[in-house]
C-alpha cells in the first residue's frame, strides 16, 4: 500500500513538473484600443483643408489650423489607428457607439472659433463627429482642444462625465 | 461531537490540589499551577503539549508524560491555551486564587498530522513570535475578507480599493512584502498590485495568525513586513460526522454569506484510518453605500470550496500520513464606476466633485470595470514518522488567473484588458526532530513559477511573461526552558528570474536575473519576573524586485499615471527588530507595548516625477520605480483593564508608525496614519445558559496623515475621522450541539469619512453604517 501510494505521488510530481519546463515564447499583443491620429477636415463650400494630430511612437506631429476670419466651415473629425496594418478606422467605431461617446471642442480664446454640433445620437444628445465652425470676424490666434469622452450608459452632454479617450490641442491661426 | 469535547475540555479540578493554602492577596505572586494535558478519548498523556497563558504571553512545554508546572503566578483570571501537534488549540479560563492542580483535555488525533505544518504555526511552536490570532468569534462571520478580519490586530491596517478589496498592511508594508501561508502552502498570486486582494477565502480557516516580523524561514526569505498564516481545522479520524455552518447578512451592501463544512473519519483497517473534510463558501453582495450616496458598481460575488483527504497508517512507533488537498476560489469584484478615468484631468474633475460622478440605483449587478480571479490549489503531502524523527514531503500546485475588464469600444468590454495566468509548482522536503527542550527542523524546497499573459487582450501587457525558479535550504532551531525560549532560523535562496518582454520595437527580449537571497531570524522570549515578560525578534529578510517593479512601462489605468519600471533594481534587504514588553498586574490590568524598528536598504517604491507625458489621451503624471533606504520606527500598544468586576473589560489600542528615508522630512506615500481604539465590553465564558458571551462598544480614531508630502499627491490626505462600532455575540447549546449568533455594527453614527489608505478616497466617501447579523451552528 505504502509503495503504491509513494509511486503514485512520484508519478504525479513528475507529471506536474516536467510537462511544461520549457516556456514558449509569447507573441506580441495587437493593440486595438489605440488612437494614433486625429484629422480635422474643414470645408468652406469650395475648398477643403485637413489638419492632423498624429503620434508615431515618441514623435508627435501637430498641424496648425489655418482658417479665414468671419467664415462658416463644415467640419468633420476622423480618427485612425495608424500603428496597425491595415489602418484601423476608429471613426466607424465611434459612429457605431454614438450613444456612448461625445466630442467636445474648446476654443481658446473662447470666441476665436464657435462650434455647433450638427449630429445627434439616438437619445438626441450631440456626438460631435460633424460640426459647424464659425470663425470670429477679426483675425486672431489661439488653440482648440478636442476631447473625446467615453460615457457608456452615463452620457449626459457634460464634459465632466465619463473617461477620456482622447484629449489633444492644436494651434489655430485665423487670418483676415 | 465537538460539543462533547467542549464539555470534556472543561477544566477538571482534582481533589486535594490545595498544596499550600494561600490567601488571594495579589501582592503574593507565588501561586503554582501544576497539571497534565490528557487526550480526552483514551485518557493518555499528551507528551510535549504546550500550555500557554495568553494574558501573560507565557508558555511552557509539558514533559513526556504530559505534566507541566507554572510557578510564580499572581492571583487573577487567566486564559490557558493548550495545544498539541495535531490538536486544535483550546482555551480555558481559570480564576486563580491559590495553588491548583488541573487537567486539560484536548481533542487529540494521535499526532496524525502533527506536521501539517513543520514548525512555526501554532503558538507553541513559535513561542517567540510577536503577533496575534484573529478571535474565533470574528471567524464565524463568513462575509469578512482576510483583510477585514485582521483589522482588530494592532499594527495591521488595510490597503483598500473601495469597499470590496482589502489588502493587509503589516507595519506599513504590504503586497510582496507580506507573506501569506495557507495550510502550509505559500499563496502565489498577482500580489504585486496594490488593488489585488489575496486570492483566498478566509472563512474556511480555523485559525488565522499574524506575525509582525520576518516570520517563517520555511516559506520564504522575503517576509520583510510579516507573515499571515491560515489553517483549516485538522482532520478528524474518528467515525462520526461533524461540521459547521456559518452565515451572515449585512445591511449596507445587502450581502449574504454562507460557509459550511463537513468532516468524517473512518477506521479503514487495523492500521489504517481515513478522514475527509470538505467545505464551501458562497458570498454575494450588492452595491455598498456611503452615508450620502450609493457606491455604484461595488458588488461582488465569491464562490470557493475545498476537499481534504487524509490517510494514516500506523504500526508500532512508525506512522505514515498522507494529505491531499484541493481548493478553488472564484471572485468577481465590481470596481467603483466613478473610478474609471481616462487621464489626469478626469481624476482632477473627480477630486473636485464631492460626490462620485456616477451614481446609479443600487443593484447586485456587477458592471464595468471589474476584476475576476480564479485560483486553484492542489497539495499532496506525506509525513513519515519514525523514532529518529519526522520526514515530510510535499508537492503543491497553484494556478491563478486574474482578469480585469474595462469600458472599451466596439464590444471589446467583454474581452479582458488584463489576463494573467500564473502557475506555480512547489516541491519541499523537511526533517524534524524533538528532544526534551530542543527542536531541530530543516528542509529544502523548490518553486517553479510561470507567469503568462493570455493572448488576445488587445493591450500591451503591464507585466511581462516570466519564468522564476527558486531553490532554497532552511534550518530552524528552538530551545525551550521554563522561563526562556529561544529560536534561530536561517534560509538561503537561489533564484533565477527570466522575463519574456517586448521592447518598444516589439522585439522579444529575455533578460535574466540571478539572486542569492538569505533570511535570518533570532528570537527569544523571557519571563523576567512574575509580572513582566519580554519578547524580542531580530530578523533579516531579502526580497527580489518583482516583474512589475522591473518592467512596468505605460499607463496604469486605475491610477491615471504612467509608470516606468527599472530593470536595474537590486533586491531589498531589511533588518527588523521587534520587541514586546508585557506587563500583568494581577487580575486588574495588562499592558503590552511593542516598539519596532526596521531599516530597509534599497526599498523599492514609486516616485512621482516632476513631469507629464503627453499622449493622445491627454497628459499623464509620470512615476518611476526607485530605490532608497528607509527607516521605519513604530509602536503598537495595548492596554486592558478590569476596573470593577473581572468580566467588564476596558481596552485601548494604539498604533504609531513613521516611514521615511533616514531622518527625512516627509514620510513615504502610503504610510499608515496613527490609530487609536478605545473599547468597553463584557466578556464571559459562561453566563447563565449562554457561553462565550461578548458585548462590546468601541471607538476608533484614525488620525490625519500629516507626515507625507501633500504636494506629490493628487489630493491632500483626508482629515482624521472616528468611528463608533458595536459588536456582540453569544453561544448556547441546542441538545448537545452548539449554536451562536451575533450582531455587529460598524460606523454606528453613519458618518461620512475618507481613509488615507483607501485608493478610492479621490472618488468617494467610505462605507456608511453597516449592521451584520451572523448565525452559526456547530455539530
Amino acid at each position: 500500500m505504502k509503495k503504491i501510494f509513494l509511486s503514485s505521488v512520484i508519478a504525479l510530481l513528475a507529471a506536474g513538473l516536467f510537462t511544461q519546463c520549457k516556456k514558449d515564447d509569447p507573441t506580441p499583443e495587437d493593440e486595438n484600443e489605440l488612437i494614433t491620429t486625429a484629422i480635422l477636415h474643414f470645408s468652406d463650400g469650395t475648398n477643403e483643408y485637413s489638419y492632423t494630430w498624429d503620434q508615431d511612437g515618441a514623435s508627435i506631429r501637430i498641424d496648425t489650423i489655418r482658417l479665414t476670419a468671419g467664415t462658416e466651415y463644415a467640419m468633420s473629425i476622423e480618427l485612425k489607428d495608424n500603428s496597425e496594418t491595415p489602418v484601423i478606422d476608429i471613426t466607424e467605431e465611434i459612429e457605431a457607439e454614438k450613444n456612448d461617446h461625445q466630442f467636445f471642442y474648446i476654443s481658446n480664446p473662447a470666441n476665436l472659433l464657435n462650434f455647433t454640433y450638427q449630429d445627434t445620437d439616438d437619445n438626441n444628445l450631440p456626438i460631435g463627429l460633424e460640426m459647424k465652425v464659425n470663425t470670429q470676424a477679426a483675425a486672431g490666434a489661439g488653440s482648440v482642444r478636442v476631447i473625446l469622452k467615453h460615457v457608456p450608459g452615463v452620457k449626459n452632454g457634460q464634459q465632466s462625465t465619463g473617461s477620456t479617450d482622447m484629449d489633444i490641442s492644436l494651434p489655430v491661426l485665423v487670418r483676415p | 461531537m465537538l460539543q462533547k469535547l467542549l464539555i470534556l475540555s472543561l477544566l477538571f479540578l482534582t481533589a486535594g490540589q490545595l498544596l499550600h493554602a494561600q490567601s488571594s492577596d495579589s501582592s503574593h505572586c507565588n501561586i503554582q499551577i501544576r497539571g497534565r494535558v490528557i487526550d480526552e478519548h483514551d485518557r493518555s498523556a499528551l507528551d510535549f503539549a504546550s500550555v500557554y497563558i495568553i494574558e501573560l504571553e507565557r508558555g511552557i512545554l509539558a514533559d513526556s508524560s504530559g505534566r507541566f508546572n507554572f510557578s510564580g503566578l499572581c492571583p487573577g483570571r487567566y486564559t490557558f491555551r493548550t495545544s498539541h501537534v495535531g490538536c486544535e488549540p483550546r482555551d480555558t479560563v481559570i480564576h486563580v486564587y491559590s495553588n491548583l492542580s488541573v487537567h486539560f483535555f484536548l481533542e487529540h488525533h494521535a499526532e496524525e498530522l502533527a506536521t501539517t505544518v513543520i514548525s512555526g504555526q501554532q503558538p507553541a511552536d513559535h513561542a517567540t513570535d510577536i503577533g496575534a490570532f484573529v478571535k474565533s468569534r470574528d471567524l464565524r462571520d463568513p462575509s469578512k475578507d482576510l483583510g477585514q478580519l485582521l483589522t482588530n490586530i494592532s499594527g495591521v491596517s488595510n490597503l483598500q480599493t473601495g469597499p470590496t478589496l482589502f489588502k493587509p498592511i503589516i507595519h506599513g508594508l504590504h503586497s510582496d512584502r507580506v507573506l501569506i501561508v495557507s495550510n502550509g502552502i505559500r499563496l502565489e498570486g498577482q500580489s504585486w498590485g496594490a488593488e489585488h486582494a489575496p486570492e483566498l477565502d478566509a472563512s474556511s480557516a480555523q485559525s488565522i495568525q499574524v506575525v509582525k516580523g520576518a516570520g517563517a524561514v520555511e516559506y520564504g526569505a522575503d517576509a520583510v513586513g510579516g507573515v499571515i498564516t491560515l489553517k483549516f481545522a485538522d482532520p478528524d479520524f474518528r467515525k462520526d460526522w461533524g461540521g459547521q455552518i456559518n452565515t451572515s447578512f449585512s445591511t449596507n451592501n445587502t450581502s449574504t454569506a454562507l460557509h459550511g463544512r463537513l468532516h468524517k473519519g473512518w477506521q479503514a483497517g487495523e492500521n489504517h484510518r481515513l478522514a475527509i473534510q470538505a467545505g464551501s463558501s458562497l458570498k454575494r453582495s450588492g452595491d455598498a453605500q456611503a452615508p450620502k450616496y450609493v457606491l455604484s458598481n461595488t458588488g461582488a460575488e465569491e464562490y470557493s470550496g475545498y476537499g481534504l483527504f487524509s490517510w494514516k497508517w500506523t504500526k508500532g512507533a512508525r506512522s505514515l500520513l498522507s494529505q491531499t488537498l484541493y481548493s478553488f476560489y472564484y471572485r468577481n469584484t465590481g470596481i467603483l464606476a466613478a473610478s474609471h478615468i481616462g487621464n489626469i484631468e478626469d481624476l482632477e474633475i473627480a477630486i473636485q466633485s464631492d460626490r462620485p460622478l456616477i451614481i446609479r440605483d443600487r443593484t447586485y449587478k456587477i458592471g464595468l470595470p471589474r476584476q475576476q480571479v480564479v485560483h486553484h490549489t492542489f497539495k499532496q503531502s506525506l509525513v513519515y514518522i519514525v523514532p529518529i524523527g519526522r520526514f515530510r514531503f510535499q508537492y503543491d500546485l497553484q494556478s491563478d488567473n486574474r482578469q480585469e475588464y474595462d469600458n472599451r469600444r466596439n464590444g471589446r468590454s467583454e474581452i479582458p484588458a488584463l489576463d494573467l495566468l500564473l502557475q506555480v509548482h512547489h516541491l519541499s522536503a523537511s526533517y524534524q526532530k524533538d528532544w526534551k527542550n530542543y527542536r531541530l527542523s530543516s528542509g529544502t524546497d523548490y518553486y517553479y513559477k510561470d507567469n503568462r499573459n493570455v493572448p488576445g487582450t488587445g493591450f500591451r501587457p503591464i507585466v511581462p511573461d516570466y519564468l522564476h525558479h527558486v531553490g532554497a535550504l532552511w534550518l530552524h532551531n528552538r530551545w525551550q526552558k521554563e522561563k526562556w525560549t529561544m529560536e534561530a532560523g536561517f534560509r538561503y535562496e537561489h533564484q533565477q528570474f527570466t522575463a519574456y518582454r517586448f521592447n518598444s520595437n516589439n522585439e522579444l527580449e529575455k533578460p535574466r536575473y540571478t539572486y542569492n537571497n538569505a533570511a535570518l531570524i533570532i528570537g527569544s522570549r523571557w519571563q523576567i519576573s512574575r509580572e513582566f515578560n519580554w519578547a524580542s525578534t531580530l530578523g533579516w529578510a531579502t526580497r527580489s524586485p518583482n516583474a512589475s517593479e522591473l518592467f512596468s512601462s505605460g499607463v496604469h489605468q486605475s491610477a491615471a499615471a504612467i509608470e516606468y519600471g527599472d530593470s536595474q533594481l537590486r533586491p531589498e534587504k531589511s533588518v527588523k527588530w521587534v520587541n514586546e514588553f508585557h506587563l500583568q498586574w494581577g487580575q486588574k490590568a495588562a499592558l503590552k507595548v511593542s516598539p519596532y524598528l526596521s531599516y530597509i536598504r534599497n526599498y523599492i517604491y514609486l516616485e512621482p516625477q516632476q513631469e507629464y507625458e503627453i499622449t493622445i489621451r491627454g497628459a499623464f503624471p509620470v512615476f518611476r520605480y526607485r530605490q532608497q533606504d528607509v527607516l521605519i520606527p513604530g509602536l503598537d500598544a495595548e492596554l486592558s483593564f478590569y476596573p470593577i468586576i473581572d468580566f467588564i473589560k476596558l481596552e485601548a489600542q494604539y498604533s504609531f508608525i513613521r516611514m521615511s528615508e533616514p531622518f527625512g522630512k516627509y514620510d513615504l506615500p502610503g504610510t499608515p496614519p496613527n490609530r487609536l481604539k478605545l473599547g468597553a465590553g463584557i466578556e464571559r465564558s459562561a453566563w447563565g445558559k449562554l457561553e462565550n458571551v461578548y458585548l462590546g462598544l468601541n471607538w476608533t480614531y484614525v488620525g490625519e496623515q500629516f507626515h507625507v508630502n501633500p504636494d506629490i499627491d493628487f489630493a491632500p490626505p483626508p482629515l482624521a475621522y472616528h468611528l463608533l462600532n458595536l459588536d456582540c455575540s453569544a453561544e448556547w447549546r441546542v441538545k448537545s450541539r452548539r449554536m451562536g449568533a451575533g450582531l455587529q455594527a460598524i460606523n454606528l453614527t453613519n458618518s461620512s469619512y475618507r481613509d488615507y489608505l483607501d485608493r478610492f478616497r479621490y472618488f468617494s466617501d467610505s462605507q456608511g453604517i453597516n449592521f451584520t447579523f451572523k448565525w452559526f451552528y456547530i455539530f
